[in-house]
């Protein structure tokens, strides 16, 4: 997939069977290459070539092919030297060019555009047809709101550009394409605010895009493998959004975005660890209720992360800190539960993953099954049977839960991750390991950085002003300063 | 590699501070009662109350909530390992929330007993009551059918009287060690005993008895030194109580006319003791206490004013009189459980040394002086009562 593919140079031919042959070879007589001759009066031999499929028809008959057939009856008498320039006259798609280089050229016919080559001149005619085939907008699946915009992101480039270009009507908004993945040539648009956004940040966007050198992108993901700032770290450097009003809002703090033909999942960068426990909603309703729920997605974020760490530290090693009668209880129910209680609980949050991926991927009309089985099997019948404490299934279940109630899966997949280094740290020693880890975690994240940027900021280095939209939301008076930490060059005082 | 040889290090070093242990292994004692021991010369008699968790689990019907072992042995470490000949789990005191002394031994003398309380592992915030008239073992020995087992239902026998009516009063280790170290105030404890003795052996057929053996508290021990010298029964318990403002609430009869009383539920009570030299000490005592008429058998107006103060002084009168028959029963043992001896010394360091030796005697021998001011505020939902027509 990342291997590289290196292509050399060559140019157009004047003969336009020679050019033909040539563009088969390189397309291997491909079924779908589809070649239109014509005789240009006496002018000569002319040959109209596109990809069936991702051009658009209609526009190829219409602006393409209707003005040629036209300017063949009329047989105009045209000097033959200026041939090419007289057709790029009289073809009316928007975007039209004249191109010589076959590599280009032939980037060019497979991305859409229709390939027009005239007998005697070393050049081609690139007319613009392109129509990509895309689903339409629809409500984004993975960051839903109750209240707020529900238009989400698609796989097209330019529709997804539209969305933003719709919500910020301004000419400072900057949109910069460019081309990555040696073998799939994905566009790719990097968007920013000129004016609001740091320019050395953009600056060393740029740098890092340009210097992608692998075979493919299909995903914001290789993008986010290929740029970021740390390789080895659990936490997501970079948010992915597939909305577009949370990269508006995004680029309208600074921040910079990066959106890829083929995925509706746009990548913006720089992001702060707190920027994950944000959801869209939080902007869209009293900042009061926000500020409640955002502090709720933050401890909900601990409760998966801690829960399970902290329940086996208290009934392995620190059973004095259990009151009296919690305690009986729960001594009751592991009297007949056969492993130990370490064992126990990877049992039962291994099972868990096992039920959330199968969740994913199994057949929609058989979910009612799977889930039944999940719920009966998991949370009854293996507590009947004894093998496992209801209090291990009422933890593991608090834990699954929780972990739903943040607006960004990435972050998810961090917690769950550490939740298992939690684990065994506590069952080797107990609170003690909880702290150390934890230790260990704040450090690592007062490391990283996202472009350049503290990725633990505000919090560590403190901006005061940045606190006000982190734990909580402020209401929109105190909320009319702009992050600092992504914008030095533009503040609003 | 340096970091991944690194860390293995410090996992390996970090081991030592492990302490696994797995609920199904420990066993977990609730409660320990102490006697005199019957086997041997010397040591205690010690009794274990450890939970037996499978009562608890959804198939436990048929077994008893506690198990109690008994073991003697010269010192409590002693008998702490050597209960391993009978518990088959490792026993456990972080849960250890009572603790019985019989009076026997109390009688005896605790000496420093709960220094393995303070020293060890345990948490030094649970209670210390007397076996009363019996043994240790014998008031852990029952299990009545409203509590789960029968060091719940002595701690909450004893905070609810404590709420109720204030004879007893749960005084935490930490405290006894104090008072029993500390100068010029003896130590209290609350005694507690079975309501009956057991019918049979059977203790289900004491759960399904509709008059069951219960705990009961009982009186409040008066120590000297750390020798049991006396016991405050009943009300002089109570009135002990208000005289360290340790009552929540209680009630005061007031005799009205003939056999009939009028009944003042006290609401708060802050007393201030304090002795004067005039030049023998004084024992003086100031008593505020607020109540409310709650109930009356005979018919008084008391909507009129004139009549709630003669009340109020009636209610002082019985107050005073009451504190003083209790200050008097503690000078004949010559035990100052109340703390005179300890004002004393705060409030005359000189006079204490010199006399430090001899207080006893000289509280015995005091003159008491007792100030009680009440205020009674409410009669209820009604003023004066219905007439007998």
């Amino acid at each position: 997939m990342f291997r590289k593919h290196h292509s050399h140079h060559k140019r157009v031919s004047k003969s336009v069977h020679f050019n033909i042959q040539y563009l088969k070879e390189q397309l291997g007589d491909s079924s779908d290459l589809s070649v239109r001759n014509l005789t240009i009066a006496e002018l000569g031999h002319a040959a109209i070539i596109h990809i069936q499929g991702i051009v658009d028809e209609q526009s190829l008959h219409d602006n393409v092919l209707s003005p040629i057939l036209a300017f063949i009856h009329e047989k105009r008498n045209v000097h033959s030297g200026k041939l090419p320039e007289e057709i790029t006259q009289i073809i009316s798609v928007p975007k039209i060019k004249l191109l010589n280089d076959w590599p280009e050229v032939v980037d060019n016919l497979l991305g859409g555009d229709t390939v027009i080559l005239i007998e005697g001149h070393p050049e081609a005619i690139i007319a613009g047809t392109k129509k990509i085939q895309s689903r339409s907008i629809t409500e984004p699946t993975t960051q839903t709101v109750i209240k707020g915009p529900k238009d989400g992101f698609t796989e097209n480039l330019s529709t997804n550009i539209s969305l933003i270009r719709s919500r910020i009507q301004n000419n400072k908004l900057r949109i910069e394409q460019t081309k990555a993945g040696t073998v799939t040539k994905t566009n790719i648009g990097i968007l920013y605010m000129e004016g609001i956004a740091d320019k050395d940040i953009v600056r060393e966007v740029k740098l890092r895009v340009s210097k992608i050198d692998i075979d493919s992108i299909l995903d914001t993901n290789y993008v986010e493998e290929a740029i970021k700032d740390n390789r080895k770290t659990i936490f997501p450097l970079f948010q992915s959004s597939e909305r577009p009003d949370v990269v508006s809002a995004n680029l309208l703090e600074g921040k910079i975005a990066i959106i890829i033909q083929g995925t509706p999942f746009a990548l913006i960068l720089p992001a702060l660890l707190i920027q994950f426990f944000q959801s869209p909603e939080d902007y869209y309703a009293n900042y009061l209720v926000s500020s409640f729920l955002r502090i709720i997605r933050i401890g909900s974020f601990y409760v998966n992360m801690y829960a399970s760490a902290i329940y086996l530290a208290l009934i392995t090693h620190h059973h004095g800190l259990i009151p009296t009668t919690l305690m009986v209880t729960l001594m009751a129910q592991r009297e007949q539960v056969p492993f130990p209680a370490i064992v126990e609980l990877l049992l039962m949050e291994l099972a868990f993953e096992v039920l959330r991926e199968a969740g994913i991927r199994m057949p929609r009309a058989i979910g009612p099954a799977v889930s039944i089985v999940g719920a009966l099997i998991l949370g009854q019948a293996a507590v009947e049977a004894g093998f496992v404490s209801a209090a291990i299934v009422i933890i593991v279940a608090t834990t699954a839960i929780s972990s739903f109630t943040l607006p960004n899966p990435n972050i998810v997949n961090a917690a769950r991750g550490l939740r298992f280094i939690f684990i065994f740290a506590a069952a080797f020693i107990g609170f003690y390991g909880i702290i150390l880890v934890s230790l260990c975690i704040i450090l690592h994240l007062c490391s990283l950085k996202s472009v350049g940027v503290p990725y633990f900021a505000p919090f560590s280095p403190v901006r005061f002003s940045d606190l006000k939209d982190s734990l909580i939301r402020m209401g929109s008076p105190s909320l009319l300063k702009r992050p600092t930490g992504t914008n030095r060059s533009n503040k609003v005082n | 590699m340096r970091k991944a040889i690194s860390v293995l290090l410090i996992i390996g070093l970090l081991s030592g501070c492990s302490n696994y242990r797995e609920l199904n292994e420990v066993g977990l004692i609730i409660a320990i009662g102490i006697d005199l021991p019957e086997e041997r010369e010397s040591g205690y008699r010690v009794t274990y109350q450890v939970i037996n968790p499978s009562y608890f689990s959804q198939n436990g019907s048929g077994s008893l909530p506690v198990i109690n072992y008994t073991v003697e042995a010269e010192t409590f470490i002693e008998a702490y390992r050597m209960a391993s000949v009978i518990i088959p789990r490792e026993n456990r005191v972080t849960h250890l929330s009572l603790i019985i002394i019989g009076e026997a031994l109390a009688r005896a003398g605790m000496g420093l007993i709960f220094d393995v309380f303070e020293r060890g592992e345990s948490r030094s915030t649970f209670p210390v009551f007397i076996a009363r008239d019996s043994t240790a073992e014998e008031v852990l020995g029952v299990v009545e059918p409203l509590e789960s087992n029968p060091t719940k239902s002595i701690i909450s026998t004893s905070e609810n009287n404590q709420k109720m009516y204030a004879i007893s009063e749960a005084i935490p280790i930490y405290r006894a060690i104090s008072l029993l170290s500390g100068e010029g105030q003896n130590l209290m404890l609350s005694g507690v005993k079975l309501s009956q003795p057991l019918k049979s052996e059977n203790q289900t057929a004491n759960l399904q008895n509709i008059k069951p053996s219960v705990v009961e508290v009982s009186g409040l021990a008066m120590f000297k030194k750390d020798q049991l010298a006396g016991w405050f029964d009943g009300k002089f318990a109570r009135t002990a109580h208000l005289i360290t403002s340790a009552v929540e609430s209680t009630s005061f009869p007031l005799a009205c006319k003939g056999n009939k009383n009028i009944t003042i539920t006290t609401q708060g009570i802050k007393s201030d003791i304090k002795t004067e030299l005039k030049p023998e000490p004084a024992l003086i005592v100031n008593a505020k206490i607020r109540g409310n008429v709650t109930e009356l058998e005979c018919y008084l107006e008391i909507s009129n004013n004139e009549e709630m103060i003669k009340l109020e002084k009636k209610f002082e009168k019985e107050a005073e009189n009451q504190i003083r028959e209790t200050i008097t029963k503690a000078q004949e043992l010559e035990a100052d459980v109340f703390g005179f001896g300890k004002e004393l010394s705060k409030d005359d360091p000189e006079y204490w040394k010199r006399h430090e030796k001899e207080w006893n005697t000289l509280f015995s021998n005091a003159e008491i002086d007792v100030n009680v001011e009440a205020n009674i505020s409410n009669s209820g939902m009604l003023t004066d009562p219905f007439k007998l027509q």
